[in-house]
């Protein structure tokens, strides 16, 4: 996965190793297509409970030499899209001098600073995670009732404590995996399977993905 | 110690206000937005009472003086060289207002009449000259009035006084004599404190002991006692124990010998490599609170600023601050970092110089 330098005037934060891989690959696809002028440099700042990490990390971009032209945030939704998104905000409001989205999606615009700031929650309006969206994607597959039969059995036998007295989206992430292995060259990391089109990057389920992506680095739709 | 300071008009600031201060201020920017200028302004500023700091502060630039002259001299203290617009430079300390100085650069005309022609009335000579004038405001409104001017081959100057606040500036290109060195050090051991000094040089070099001054002719030599592995404790030169460790007692004699005052270091990473830095801002942080001395420094180097982070992290908020200059639009701005920004800056290696 090609990166652009550090010092990138976009900049993209996410929550962790695989989704930094994740996303990188997803640009390149839009990239390769002219969807977008320019690659953001994504920044993972390891796991969910981030919001000193992600604090310090904007407080210290903002202010940086080479001016940022836009940033990023992209996180799972987890058990309510709205509760994220106002969690992020009240983090995005302790940065001095930081434009705070008020829609998900959307990026704020601080004229002055020449500044744009949004956050994307996926998905944006229901309980889930980066796989719930992916497996939108694939809802038309012909597998895909096979793999649900294969998740709702091995839920069934209560042998699999991730799942147990969980939301239904927790069992999303097993329903890819469980996707990805019926593929040729089984690789669990969906960056990888993003990059081998075994994920249809351009389904409609991304289409704010990418609006996302238009926004923070060509400023488009903003 | 200062929580703001302000300058106006000084080289190449228009104006530039400088806020919150902090114990130990790291002061980055790339080259020619006047980060030497700030610690020339802030030593100007606390030796408000000594215009001949005026002169000095172009020496430190190896500023060679071509033609006795105050355009020569002074011009270029202001902005664009332009003396029509006052420097003028204030500050506060906790919110509390210190002494302002504004300095400048007026005409003085002069008759000057030869005693033997005096009574004929012919071959007056008058002069147009320019003299610099420092006034200094105090916090209760008294004023000091200070003045200097060329009179043939001598600068003269009227007025002096006690320093308003110690400060010691030590440029980046010139070493400090060791003679005052030697005096620094004198005055350290008057005061029965080279313990400090030496706790201090053990952070970096723990098989120091002590520190003493003994002469190699008319040049005064840093003795130190050290304990080497297997051998009797003896003295050695300290500079043969690496200019690094050597440019570290140079700080360590100026940071004891400002007490209650500042120390202004220009490019303080010059000789000290970045492993023992931690250890360096360590030291340095611990005898500038004992000390009560605000330290100032300018530094290219980010993993000097990461040094530093790594040795305050943990202190109060105000033990560290991060001042960034940049040029816009003609203007020289700064960029004060906050705690925040520090860390995050430091931790994911985001340019801040």
């Amino acid at each position: 996965m090609e990166r652009p330098p550090k010092d990138s005037p976009y900049q993209l934060i996410v929550e962790g190793p695989d989704d930094l891989f994740f996303f990188g690959e997803f640009q390149t696809q839009l990239l390769k297509a002219g969807l977008i002028p320019d690659r953001a440099y994504i920044t993972e700042l390891g796991g969910k409970d981030q919001t000193l990490e992600l604090r310090k990390f904007l407080s210290g971009l903002i202010p940086r030499s080479k001016p940022v032209l836009g940033i990023g945030l992209i996180r799972d939704a987890d058990h309510d899209p709205a509760a994220t998104f106002t969690s992020v905000q009240s983090v995005l409001r302790q940065v001095d001098g930081l434009s705070v989205p008020t829609v998900i999606g959307k990026f704020k615009v601080d004229a002055a600073r020449n500044l744009r700031v949004g956050v994307l929650i996926i998905p944006p309006d229901r309980p889930g995670i980066r796989e719930t969206v992916c497996l939108d994607a694939l809802a038309e597959h012909p597998i895909g009732p096979c793999v649900d039969a294969f998740v709702d059995c091995v839920s069934e036998t209560g042998s699999i404590p991730y799942f147990e007295n969980k939301p239904d989206y927790f069992k999303d992430k097993g329903r890819l995996l469980a996707y990805l292995a019926a593929q040729e060259h089984t690789d669990y990391r969906i960056g990888i399977a993003l990059a081998r089109g075994f994920i249809p990057w351009d389904h409609t389920a991304f289409d704010s993905f990418v609006r996302f992506f238009q926004g923070l680095t060509a400023g488009r739709g903003v | 110690m200062l929580t703001s300071f302000t300058v106006k008009n000084y080289r190449l600031f228009d104006t530039l206000t400088i806020e919150p201060l902090a114990r130990i201020n790291l002061i980055a920017g790339k080259n020619n937005t006047g980060k030497t200028s700030l610690l020339e302004a802030l030593w100007l500023y606390s030796g408000s009472t000594n215009p001949q700091l005026s002169v000095r502060v172009n020496a430190f630039r190896e500023m060679e003086i071509f033609r006795l002259s105050a355009s020569g001299i002074w011009d270029n203290l202001f902005r664009n060289f332009d003396p029509q617009h006052n420097i003028f430079m204030s500050a506060t300390s906790k919110g509390t207002p210190e002494h302002e100085l504004r300095i400048s650069l007026e005409e003085i005309t002069e008759v000057r009449i030869p005693v033997e022609d005096s009574g004929n009335g012919s071959a007056q000579a008058e002069q147009e000259r320019s003299q610099i004038r420092y006034v200094i405001t105090r916090p209760d409104g008294t004023q000091l009035d200070q003045t200097g001017r060329i009179e043939e081959d001598q600068i003269i100057f009227e007025g002096l006084g006690q320093a308003m606040i110690e400060a010691i500036f030590l440029p980046a290109r010139m070493r400090t004599n060791p003679k005052v060195m030697a005096a620094r050090l004198s005055h350290i051991e008057q005061r029965l404190e080279e313990h400090y000094l030496v706790s201090s040089m053990q952070v970096v070099e723990p098989r120091i002991h002590d520190i003493r001054t003994s002469s190699f002719g008319e040049v005064p030599v840093f003795q130190c006692r050290v304990t080497i592995s297997g051998l009797e404790d003896r003295r050695v030169p300290l500079n043969t124990m690496g200019s690094g460790l050597f440019r570290f007692f140079e700080l360590l004699l100026a940071l004891s010998t400002s007490s209650g005052g500042l120390l202004l270091v220009d490019e303080i990473e010059n000789g000290l490599h970045h492993s023992v830095m931690v250890k360096v801002w360590t030291a340095l942080f611990q005898l500038a609170t004992e000390f009560d001395v605000q330290v100032f420094a300018t530094t290219h180097s980010f993993e000097c600023i990461q040094a530093a982070y790594a040795a305050l992290q943990d202190e109060p908020a105000d033990a560290l601050g991060l001042h960034r200059l940049e040029e816009k639009d003609g203007q020289v701005e700064v960029i004060t970092y906050n705690a925040d920004a520090i860390a995050g800056a430091v931790k994911y290696e985001i340019e801040v110089r």
